[in-house]
Order: structure tokens, then sequence, then C-alpha cells
């Protein structure tokens, strides 16, 4: 069913239409929203209200853009939103699972030392990613999580295409950075 | 390069996680669950208008109270009013005057 006739029919009130909708569209919203909380839950949660804003919001929706840009840019906000909300629960969280490494030193041990490597390596990933600054950290998952071409990341962040040029080579040269050490060991 | 793959690979792995089938069904779920305020709105002025008519209600009966506390003799004052002394009406109704 084409997407306009899709929106016209949740717009009358058919909920089943707007089952379609999430359907198609909830792998990419999901594939964006891990790239930011890189936890499942967390980004099922962050889905969830992407599309509660959407059904709330589609009367607003105005076809000016595609709908694809329109709901690119609503996870992004509900993603950093997320992320910002709850930062200080993830600092807590932090200092609880350090602690209790510490107590499960022994247990811990007894891990493969490659596993735990390979953990170590994704955390500093995982953390690098975090770090970037908001547009940039924006840039970087749309292209790499979603494989989006610059022309339409630059529509999705209402800027130009050079300016996204940008933000992905200071990105790349960030990460490189911050993750020397890996490449080093 | 190595550093480049091993972004890669990371990437790769958390692009395999798939989202939960159910997640649709749970968004129209919450959806139906989030029209209660719809319905719970039309209630809302109601308990409003209750709310504005009690506290209404509360400060006349305040005042009636706080009234009735007061305590004192009334005094009367007669007053004898004679309106004759207000106006003299001769004036317009004797004949004399007109000549």
């Amino acid at each position: 069913m084409p997407e306009k006739q899709l929106i016209e029919r949740i717009l009358s009130g058919d909920k089943e239409a707007f089952r379609l909708l999430m359907e198609k569209y909830q792998q990419q919203v999901f594939h964006v929203a891990i790239g930011f909380v890189h936890s499942r839950e967390d980004a099922e949660d962050i889905t969830q209200e992407v599309f509660i804003r959407v059904y709330r919001a589609l009367r607003s929706f105005k076809e000016k853009s595609l709908f694809s840009t329109w709901l690119y840019r609503i996870t992004l906000n509900t993603a950093m939103n997320y992320v910002n909300k709850n930062r200080r629960r993830n600092l807590l969280t932090d200092a609880s699972n350090s602690l209790m490494s510490l107590l499960n030193k022994s247990n811990e041990e007894r891990d493969a030392q490659q596993k735990l490597e390979t953990t170590e390596i994704e955390k500093n990933i995982q953390k690098a990613i975090d770090e970037l600054p908001e547009k940039q950290r924006k840039a970087f998952i749309l292209s790499k999580y979603e494989d989006l071409p610059q022309r339409e990341i630059a529509e999705i962040m209402q800027t130009s295409e050079g300016a996204v040029e940008q933000l992905l080579v200071r990105a790349k040269k960030s990460l490189q950075k911050k993750l020397a050490h890996i490449v080093g060991n | 390069m190595k550093l480049d793959k091993q972004i890669e690979d990371f990437i790769r792995k958390e692009k395999e996680v798939k989202v939960n089938p159910y997640l649709a069904t749970r968004v129209l779920a919450k959806l139906e669950e989030k029209n209660e305020p719809v319905v719970f709105g039309t209630i809302a002025p109601i308990w409003k208008k209750v709310a504005v008519a009690a506290s209404f209600v509360l400060v006349i009966a305040m005042g009636l109270g706080l009234g009735s506390m007061v305590k004192g003799e009334k005094k009367y004052i007669p007053i004898n009013i004679n309106d004759a002394h207000l106006e003299n009406l001769n004036l317009y109704t004797l004949t004399d005057y007109e000549e």
C-alpha cells in the first residue's frame, strides 16, 4: 500500500494501518536507537516512544519532506532526549557495575582472556561513540547504522552535504584518536 | 585499518539485533491505554467546576461564620424626618406669588 494512502487511513482512525506503518519502519528506528544506547531494552523503549510521538504528530506531517526523513528526525530527537535523561541513571549503574565486578573478580578471572579483551574493545568503541559531540554522533549513527547517503543525512539534520561530510570526517578522526590505544595493543 | 574493522564489526554486531516482533502490538496497546485521558478529560472539567463551586461555598460559609462571631450591642438611633421641612411646597401652590 502506498505510504500516502497509509497515512490517510491512520488519520481517519485506522489503527491497523498504523501497525503496518510501524512494521515497515520499526527496524530502521531501532537501528538508530541502538546506535545511541547500545542496549536492546533501551532501544526498544526509544522505538516505542518514537512511534507514539509519530502517531500524535502525524496530522502535522505536511509531506514537504519524505516520511522517512521526518521519522528519522523524530528518532534522533527522541534518542537524544532519552540519552540526556538517563545520563545520571547510567552513572549510578556504572558505579554499581564496577563495584559488582570488583566483588566478582574471582569469577571473572575464570573467563577466557579472548572474551575479556573483546568485551573491553567493544566497551571502548561504545564509549568513544557516546562521547562524540551531538551533531557528529547523529551524522555518524545515520551513516554507519543506517547506511544513509550524505544527501539524506543532510536533509534529516537540516544542513548541507558539505557540513555532513565535515561532521563524518571529524567523527572518524575523533574515534581514531580516542581508540588509538586499542590498535597499539 | 585494524581499528576501522573493529568499529565496523562492533556496529555490525549491534545491527544484527532484531527488534521485538511484538513491538507494534505493544505500541498499539500503549496508545489504547493513553486514550484513557481523553475520556478522563471530559470528566476533569466537571471536577474542576465542582471544586470551584465548593470553594465559593466555603468562602461564603467562612464569611458568615466570622460575621456571626462578632458580638456587641446594636444601637438604634431614631431619626425623625418630616418631608414637609425638606422643601417648601407653598412656593409652588400659592397663587399670590404669580402677580
